[in-house]
């Protein structure tokens, strides 16, 4: 009888399951008897009741003994015992620490550097991540990018174009939602004033209705569909009416633009955040700019495809995916351009750009600020996590080590009784407490370091990336695993040692334990040494980049930016300001055009060619208007020909090119091609003189076809070349006078160009500055590794070393002996480090058109580097074993 | 008085543990008070009040031999202790000397 009862809860699956929870928390002690009184009821219950309902009863009895009455019992007693033992690992781990200093403040220094590094480089990771994912449709928002071929070869990408692709696309693909046109209408910055008050604003755009609707930059006042409905309307930021009203509400008054157009403010957003690609301070209604153009050219600018500087951003519908879209767009560019394209030799394409990559990669002509590199990105959150395992390796390579001074415990506890458990779970716990010291001192100084690593790196980081639940489940969860795997390494072997060898005073570590720790400390040594010859190469290409001749004259330039408001007496005017500034003795020249060396050419056009060729040969070249003076003034060397001068009449006939242009043009004789007639931009100009290539832009960058026309109305740059001894701050202050008495109503706005041109170089040179730091970082931990392995070693060979010293070994030889291992491990690492060295710098110069060559001195150098830091680290500990009196480490056996 | 203070259930379960002598365990206690007083009580009330009152000293455990019966599980018995008896003694003269202070007799109101 009693096996069927115990067998009818057994069979039965939720009756067995919830007697064994019972079982689980009920006090052991107690267990017996309760389960007797149990099984007795259900018995007496089968026979009066049956089996069904005394089942029921007694489930129903089991689940009643869950109650405090009970378990709490169980878990007093339990805990108590817990308690104690915590406390008592706790007050071994104090003696150890207190015993040990050096060890423990090296181990917890270690991890702390190494974390706080990963954690600074994991925020600056994130924050460039993060760009433009606020928008809740930012899986459906894309850009619209023109890539544009001649004779089927890529030659440019255009981020911006023509004004008319928004709308077509919106009214020939229902899968397109909404879109929103927007463009500088011409101009990189401009002036709005309210009344007396006027700023220059770098960041205005003229924005379609939809705006507000499409992105999720949030509106403070005013209705997102309705603010950039009517013409001569605008929705400014709050700092942007602040800085024009103060504290009276913007809504309903103007701002004048240019000196031109007054525009009403329908709207107020918040400040734009740092994380987006898309940074404004005032929007304009795109339908004031079409008042602007005239109704004639409106619609011609519309429904034309030709490049008109605007960006197009359009919405897809849910359904929708990229690719799908994307697929249809070539047969529609075909069916409306493909025509007139090929006639130029040249075709079109669309692609969409999700508007949370264009940050980190998007990198073509016209981008709205200069974007991250998602590549460099990666490559430092992949340092990061190195330095981030070294540490981790420091730590376990340290603790195990030092494990040796823990065996005589360790077999006294297991003698005593500790199985290996309990051996276990205290060294986790002295892990888990330098752990979290380290990572209280790393979240201290992460915080406090966090203002000065941003200006470093020049990004405005802050903790807001916290805010989101997962990073912050991430961030954990990537500590957590690493402490508790590098803490579970050490403890396994802590609590492996046998205890009768250990007591018996013949104890040794494992070989092949000597040799995991060794590998690790190599790893740890050939990603310093790769990080070296990061360093080095980075900043030699940087220094190299900023040290070769540019072909043209940098020094002593000042640029002054143009007037924007401006009318019929402009040029008068230009002539008054140009003659004022000539009478001074230090300012030889003045010149105007519409581009400055440090910047890309924005003029570029497709379809020049040679008077009389077929119009299909057509190639593309960048076009920057000039005046007489400005070849002289940046001290272009001539090739050929001649240069614009005052003495001709030169205004859209005649053309300067560069040598690259002229080979593209077909010619190899700079003299031939004196006399040449070209087609530019329905003008033609005779070419009448070669210019020597130089660089306008980067030395990353290969030098562009350039094509100067000579142009008087253009007034985007003034270029002041100054030539004096004396502070330059005197010519700074003439030439505002000047300007503000030929321009008035317009900011004066000036920079240097050899400054301005350095600009160009600030990408890298941080990243060699982050880099530089990295490997700082990277090397001090790896010293900290070996550290901690030599002092092991020489504890390890106290003996041997004495009886050495006995038998007459010299101090000399002794640090040799010591030494020679560990420089082993820094030359394998060395060997196997080069090559990786060699590749990753092969990839990161492949990107720059001019560059340096990779010489073997770049490598050796490391390596030199590497082994005298590491010889100084591990001398320190073999010297004063060798120095030591043999006395002591003889006489206690 | 004691300063100690014992529930109802508490002072039920402590008679019974008295009455059942060597045969006072937890399932044994259930069936007593349901014949006795014809009260139904949960098993692990009693449990619980049987350990408290270990607890308080006024009863002590051992187990007992096993059975064929329950499945093999030995029984916990549980035996009053002389300050259990004291306890239990004290508690009914108070009783007692409280009910002697009812006015008896309350017969006009039938």
């Amino acid at each position: 009888m009693k096996i069927t009862t115990e067998e009818i809860i057994v069979n039965h699956l939720i009756t067995r399951i919830i007697v064994r929870t019972f079982a689980w928390f009920c006090p052991p002690s107690l267990y017996e008897s309760i389960e007797g009184d149990l099984l007795e009821q259900f018995e007496e219950d089968i026979k009066s009741v049956g089996e069904k309902r005394a089942r029921r009863r007694f489930v129903w009895n089991v689940l009643k003994f869950f109650r405090l009455g009970i378990l709490l019992r169980n878990k007093f007693s339990v805990q108590l015992n817990q308690l104690d033992m915590l406390s008592h690992y706790f007050k071994i781990l104090l003696r150890t620490t207190r015993k040990n200093k050096s060890y423990a403040s090296i181990n917890v220094a270690g991890l702390t550097i190494g974390m706080t590094a990963f954690a600074l480089i994991g925020l600056y990771v994130l924050h460039e991540r993060s760009y433009d994912d606020f928008h809740t449709k930012k899986d459906r928002i894309f850009r619209v990018r023109q890539d544009r071929y001649t004779h089927e070869q890529l030659t440019r990408q255009w981020t911006a174009g023509p004004w008319g692709i928004g709308p077509d696309l919106k009214a020939n693909f229902p899968e397109v939602v909404r879109y929103v046109s927007m463009t500088r209408g011409g101009l990189l910055s401009t002036v709005l004033a309210n009344g007396q008050i006027f700023f220059k604003e770098d960041k205005v755009f003229y924005a379609s209705g939809e705006f507000f609707r499409l992105f999720s930059y949030p509106l403070i006042k005013g209705v997102d569909s309705l603010v950039l409905r009517r013409p001569f309307t605008m929705v400014v930021s709050e700092s942007l009416a602040k800085r024009y009203f103060g504290e009276e509400n913007p809504i309903g008054k103007t701002l004048k633009n240019n000196g031109k157009e007054e525009y009403e403010i329908t709207g107020v957003f918040k400040d734009i955040p740092e994380n987006t690609h898309l940074k404004f301070d005032a929007l304009l209604s795109f339908e004031s700019l079409l008042k602007i153009v005239g109704p004639v050219e409106a619609e011609d600018l519309m429904s034309s495809w030709m490049w008109a500087g605007n960006y197009t951003y359009i919405e897809l519908a849910p359904s929708t995916s990229q690719q799908s879209f994307e697929s249809k767009l070539p047969a529609y560019v075909e069916k409306k351009a493909g025509e007139i394209l090929r006639t130029w030799g040249e075709s079109m394409a669309f692609v969409l750009q999700p508007v949370s990559s264009i940050h980190l990669y998007s990198n073509h002509k016209d981008e709205l600020e200069p974007n991250g590199d998602g590549r460099s990105v990666n490559f430092l959150a992949l340092i990061a996590l190195f330095i981030l395992l070294m540490a981790w390796i420091n730590y376990i390579n340290i603790a195990t080590a030092r494990s040796m001074e823990r065996a005589k415990e360790v077999g006294v506890r297991k003698v005593l009784g500790s199985d290996r458990l309990q051996l276990i779970k205290q060294f986790l716990l002295e892990s888990l407490v330098f752990k979290l010291t380290a990572i209280a001192i790393t979240a201290i100084l992460v915080v406090s370091l966090l203002p000065h690593f941003s200006t470093f790196i020049d990004r405005k980081i802050d903790l807001s990336i916290f805010n989101s639940f997962r990073t912050c489940l991430m961030i954990a969860s990537v500590f957590f695993v690493g402490v508790i795997i590098s803490g579970l390494y050490p403890a396994f072997v802590i609590s492996g040692f046998k205890p009768a060898r250990i007591l018996k005073g013949s104890f040794q570590n494992s070989t092949s334990g000597n040799y995991l720790r060794k590998g690790l400390v190599m790893v740890q040594f050939i990603s310093s040494i790769v990080l070296i010859a990061g360093t080095l190469v980075v900043t030699q290409q940087v220094q190299f980049m900023r040290n070769s001749p540019l072909g043209i004259d940098t020094e002593q330039m000042l640029v002054v930016q143009g007037p924007h408001v401006k009318d019929a007496t402009y040029a008068s005017r230009f002539s008054t300001f140009r003659q004022s500034l000539l009478q001074y003795p230090e300012i030889k020249k003045v010149a105007v055009s519409t581009d400055v060396p440090g910047k890309a050419v924005r003029g570029s056009n497709g379809g020049i060619r040679l008077v009389g060729q077929d119009s299909k040969l057509g190639n593309s070249y960048r076009v920057i208007q000039v005046d007489e003076d400005f070849t002289e003034a940046y001290g272009m060397q001539l090739v050929s020909g001649r240069i614009f001068s005052h003495d001709f009449k030169e205004h859209w006939n005649t053309a300067l090119v560069n040598e690259s242009a002229m080979k593209l043009l077909g010619f190899t004789d700079p003299e031939k091609i004196i006399g040449q007639k070209i087609y530019v931009w329905d003008a033609t100009l005779q070419i009448v003189g070669v210019i020597k290539d130089y660089h306008q832009e980067s030395l990353k960058k290969k030098v562009d076809q350039l094509i100067f026309v000579c142009d008087k109305e253009i007034a985007d740059y003034y270029t002041l070349k100054v030539q004096t001894s004396k502070s330059l701050q005197e010519v700074i202050d003439r030439a505002e006078a000047a300007y503000k008495t030929a321009f008035p109503g317009n900011p004066f706005h000036y920079f240097f160009l050899d400054e301005y041109f350095n600009q160009q170089y600030k990408s890298d040179q941080q990243f060699g500055k982050v880099f530089g730091l990295f490997t700082v970082i990277g090397i001090i931990i790896a010293c900290l590794g070996l550290f901690g392995l030599s002092s092991y070693s020489v504890l390890q060979r106290t003996k041997e070393i004495g009886i050495r010293k006995v038998l007459g070994a010299s101090v000399k030889q002794i640090t040799l002996l010591v030494s020679k291992e560990f420089i082993l491990i820094v030359l394998l690492a060395n060997i196997i480090a080069w090559p990786i060295a060699y590749l990753l710098m092969d990839n990161w110069l492949s990107e720059f058109a001019n560059k340096i060559n990779l010489g073997i001195l770049s490598f050796i150098a490391p390596g030199a580097i590497a082994l005298v830091i590491a010889i100084l680290t591990v001398s320190s500990e073999s010297i004063k074993a060798a120095m030591a009196d043999p006395v002591n480490s003889l006489k206690n056996e | 008085m004691n300063k100690e203070y014992l529930g109802e259930f508490e002072e039920l379960v402590l008679t019974m543990v008295g009455i059942l002598q060597e045969d006072a365990y937890g399932n044994a206690i259930v069936n007593e008070i349901k014949e006795r007083v014809g009260r139904t009580c949960n098993l692990s009330a009693v449990h619980v009040t049987l350990y408290r009152l270990e607890d308080k000293g006024y009863v002590k455990s051992s187990m007992g031999g096993a059975t064929n019966a329950r499945g093999g599980r030995r029984k916990r018995i549980f035996t009053i202790t002389n300050a259990g008896l004291a306890m239990l003694r004290a508690m009914k003269e108070q009783q007692m000397q409280l009910w002697k202070l009812i006015p008896q007799l309350k017969i006009s109101g039938l």
